[in-house]
C-alpha cells in the first residue's frame, strides 16, 4: 500500500475546515483517482460528503486504502505553512503519515479506523434548489446570528428569504429571483435550522463563489460548494428544527 | 451601600462580595457582630475562642490562599487549637454529608488560619522558603493530620466565628503569623511525593495522575493551591479559591474523552438528592455527551405599594456541547465545575455517555453558604442514590416540577429541553 501526494496547503486547509466543524476524526477513503470523506457529527444531526479529485494535487499516488486521522493533529501540522507553500502528505508506515511542509517534517499517527461506521445518507426529495455566492449567504447568516439560535430558510416561486426572529427583534434577507445566480422552487418550502451548526457550516463556504441550497418543508437542508479551483466539492445536509418533536 | 437584610445595620462587609455563590438563595448579611446571622453561628460555635500569641494543634491537615491583592496574597496552615477527636475530618468534605449545615460551619469555625503575606511565584523559590511556606507547602502534601504551631505577630483575643464564602468551605478567624512550625513529620502519600518532585509534568498532567492512583479531589486541590503542581517555572501559589474549581475543571477534562467513547445511553434516567435545602435533580438523556446546569431560587418580587409582596425566580444558566467549553462557566460560576465532575464520574463508573442536566434549587433552609463541595458531594450522592427511569423526557420533567418549588421554568431555560423538543436527528429521513 502506498499513498503519497502533494499540494498546495490552501488545499489541505480546505478540507481541515470544512470537517472540523463537525468532527474530530475521519476515515479518509483513498482510491487512485482522489479522496473522499463521509462523516456525521456526534449528535447524529448533522453530515458532511467531502470528495477531493487527484486533479487537486500537483502529485497524487494512491492505492485503495482508509486512513484514519485526526483533525486537530493535522490542523497543528500545516497551520505552520503559508497558503501556498506545498505540502507533501506521505504514507510512511502502516499507522504513521509523514508531512514534508518545506524543511520541516511532522509525523502523525492514524487513527483506527474500524470503530468508525459508514454514516447511511438518506435519500431525499427536496423540491427547491437556489444558487447565490457564499458570500450573501453568510452576511445574511451574520445578521441572524445576532438575535437568535435559529434561523429559517424559505424558497418561494418568487426567491428565497432567510429569516431570523428574538425577542422583540427581527432579521430577514429577502433575495428576489433574478438576483439570484439560479433559482428553482415548483412549490413553497420553508425550515427552521440551528445557527449553531449552520453558521459553521457557512463560514466554511462563505469563500465559495457559488454556494448551493437545496431545501424542503420541515426536511433537511443541503448546502453545497466546491473548492480548490473547482477540483473539490463539499455537501452538508443538516436536520432541521421542528415546533415540537 | 444598602442595609444588612437581616440586622439592617451598615455592613461592616458584605458577604456578597466573595461572588455570586454566596448569594445563591440568600439575602444580602452582613458580618457586624450581633447580625442575626453571626449570632446563630456563635450559637454553633459556643464559648470557644482563642487567647496569647500563639496556638498549638492538629492541622486536619489544610491550608487556605487568599485572593485579595494577587499577586500578593496571604496564605498559611489551617489548625486547630487544643484537642480534637478527629482532626482529619476538619478537611474532608466527603465526610461532611453527614452532618447539618450548622454543624459544619461549628467544626470549621474552629480552624484557625494562620496568615502570612507572600507573593505567589514565590511558591517556585524552594531554595529560599520561608517557613511558613514550607510549613504550608508540607501540610498540602501530608494525608494525614500533623500536629502545628502557630506563633502570631501580637497578643490576639478572638471568637471562632467563621468567615463565609461561596467557594471555599467556611474556616475561623485569620490571624498574622510571626512564624509557623510543624511539631511532627507529616505523612506523604508516596504518589503524591512523586508528582511533587517532578518539575517537568504540566499541573494538569500531575492531577490526572494523582486522581488516577486514587488521590481524592479535594488532596488535589490542596497541592495545587500550595503551588505543588506543574513545570518547575510555571508553580505558583494559588488562591484557594481559584484552585477549587481548576481542580474540578482538570479533571473533568480528564474524564470527558473517556466517556465521549461510550455507548449512548439507553433511556432517561432521573437522579436527585438534597442537601443543606439545596434539591439536585440530574437527569441524563440518551445522546452524545453535553453537559448544562441551571440553578434557580425566589426572590423577593418588587410589587407596588398596597399590593401584598411576592416572590420571583431568579435562574442562572450554563452549558456545554460534545466539545468542552473553553470560556468559564460566569453564570454558575465553581458549582458548574463541581457538579460536572460529579456527573462525570458516575458516567465514567457505568461506562456510558449521555446529555446531563443538573437543575439545582436552592430553598430557604440553606441560609449560609458552606462553599462549592455542597455541590459536588451533593451530585456525587445523587449519582450513588440510583435512577428513577421516567419512560420520557417530559415525564422526567413533571416529576421535577412536582417535586420542586419551581416549574415549567426549568424546561423554559434549558438548551439541553429545547434540543430534546426541536431538533430532529437525521436518522429520522433514512427509509428504513
Amino acid at each position: 500500500m502506498s499513498f503519497r501526494a502533494v499540494c498546495k496547503a490552501d488545499v489541505v486547509k480546505s478540507v481541515i475546515d470544512s470537517l472540523s466543524t463537525l468532527v474530530d476524526e475521519a476515515k479518509f477513503q483513498v482510491a487512485p483517482e482522489g479522496l473522499e470523506v463521509l462523516a456525521v457529527d456526534a449528535a447524529h444531526v448533522a453530515m458532511i460528503d467531502l470528495s477531493l479529485s487527484k486533479a487537486a494535487f500537483k502529485n497524487f499516488e494512491a492505492d485503495e486504502m482508509e486512513l484514519g486521522i485526526d483533525i486537530d493533529k493535522l490542523s497543528d501540522a500545516v497551520r505552520l505553512a503559508g497558503a501556498d507553500d506545498e505540502v507533501e502528505i506521505v504514507l510512511e508506515d502502516e499507522g504513521l503519515l509523514r508531512l514534508e511542509i518545506g524543511n520541516l517534517t511532522r509525523r502523525m499517527s492514524l487513527v483506527d479506523t474500524s470503530g468508525m461506521t459508514d454514516p447511511k445518507i438518506p435519500d431525499l426529495e427536496l423540491p427547491a434548489m437556489i444558487k447565490m455566492p457564499g458570500a450573501e449567504l453568510d452576511r445574511g447568516i451574520k445578521a441572524a446570528e445576532g438575535i437568535s439560535d435559529h434561523v429559517a430558510l424559505h424558497a418561494t416561486a418568487g426567491g428565497f428569504e432567510l429569516s431570523a426572529e428574538g425577542d422583540m427583534d427581527s432579521v430577514n434577507l429577502n433575495l428576489e429571483k433574478d438576483t439570484l445566480l439560479e433559482h428553482r422552487a415548483s412549490e413553497e418550502v420553508r425550515s427552521l435550522f440551528s445557527l449553531d451548526y449552520f453558521s459553521n457550516m457557512v463560514k466554511v463556504a462563505k469563500d465559495a463563489g457559488t454556494v448551493q441550497l437545496r431545501l424542503g418543508n420541515d426536511y433537511p437542508v443541503r448546502l453545497g460548494f466546491e473548492f480548490a479551483d473547482g477540483e473539490g466539492e463539499v455537501t452538508y445536509l443538516l436536520a432541521p428544527r421542528i415546533e415540537s418533536a | 451601600m444598602d442595609p444588612c437584610s437581616l440586622c439592617g445595620r451598615t455592613p461592616k462587609r458584605v458577604v456578597q462580595e466573595m461572588g455570586v455563590e454566596a448569594r445563591r438563595g440568600q439575602e444580602q448579611f452582613c458580618e457586624v457582630r450581633g447580625c442575626p446571622l453571626m449570632e446563630r453561628f456563635k450559637g454553633f460555635t459556643g464559648e470557644d475562642e482563642i487567647s496569647g500569641d500563639s496556638a498549638y494543634g492538629p492541622s486536619p491537615p489544610s491550608l487556605f490562599v487568599g485572593r485579595h491583592g494577587y499577586p500578593d496574597v496571604h496564605l498559611g496552615p489551617l489548625m486547630t487549637p487544643g484537642e480534637v477527636d478527629e482532626p482529619g475530618l476538619m478537611d474532608e468534605p466527603p465526610s461532611w454529608t453527614d452532618m447539618g449545615l450548622g454543624d459544619v460551619l461549628a467544626m470549621r469555625s474552629g480552624l484557625i488560619r494562620g496568615n502570612a503575606r507572600v507573593e505567589v511565584d514565590q511558591a517556585r523559590r524552594i531554595s529560599d522558603p520561608t517557613r511558613t511556606m514550607e510549613v504550608t507547602q508540607e501540610l498540602a502534601m501530608a494525608a494525614k493530620p500533623a500536629y502545628t504551631e502557630l506563633s502570631f505577630s501580637r497578643e490576639v483575643d478572638v471568637d471562632l466565628t467563621p468567615t463565609l464564602g461561596g467557594f471555599s468551605a467556611p474556616t475561623g478567624p485569620s490571624i498574622t503569623l510571626e512564624k509557623a512550625q510543624l511539631a511532627e513529620n507529616p505523612r506523604v502519600p508516596r504518589q503524591v511525593d512523586q508528582i511533587v518532585y517532578d518539575t517537568d509534568a504540566k499541573a494538569t498532567t500531575g492531577a490526572w495522575e494523582l486522581y488516577d492512583k486514587g488521590i481524592a479531589d479535594y488532596h488535589v486541590q490542596r497541592l495545587l493551591a500550595a503551588g505543588l503542581l506543574g513545570r518547575a517555572n510555571d508553580r505558583r501559589f494559588v488562591p484557594t479559591r481559584w484552585s477549587i474549581t481548576a481542580t474540578d475543571d482538570m479533571l473533568g477534562k480528564r474524564l470527558i474523552p473517556q466517556v465521549r467513547d461510550r455507548q449512548h445511553l439507553g433511556q432517561p434516567q432521573l437522579f436527585f438528592h438534597e442537601l443543606y435545602g439545596n434539591r439536585f435533580h440530574v437527569l441524563l438523556i440518551p445522546g452524545p455527551w453535553e453537559f448544562e446546569m441551571l440553578e434557580a431560587w425566589l426572590v423577593p418580587k418588587k410589587t407596588p405599594e398596597g399590593q401584598p409582596p411576592g416572590r420571583e425566580i431568579k435562574m442562572l444558566q450554563d452549558d456545554e456541547g460534545h466539545e468542552p467549553r473553553t470560556s468559564y462557566a460566569d453564570d454558575i460560576t465553581g458549582a458548574y465545575y463541581a457538579a460536572r465532575l460529579a456527573v462525570l464520574e458516575h458516567l465514567t463508573s457505568i461506562g456510558r455517555q449521555a446529555r446531563a442536566l443538573v437543575l439545582r434549587e436552592i430553598t430557604d433552609d440553606y441560609y449560609a453558604p458552606a462553599g462549592v463541595w455542597v455541590i459536588r458531594e451533593a451530585v456525587r450522592h445523587a449519582m450513588g442514590e440510583g435512577p428513577r427511569t421516567p419512560d420520557t423526557v417530559e415525564h422526567a420533567l413533571s416529576i421535577v416540577e412536582a417535586e420542586n418549588e419551581i416549574g415549567p421554568d426549568w424546561a423554559a431555560n434549558s438548551r439541553l429541553i429545547d434540543e430534546h423538543r426541536h431538533q430532529v436527528q437525521l436518522s429520522a429521513f433514512l427509509d428504513d
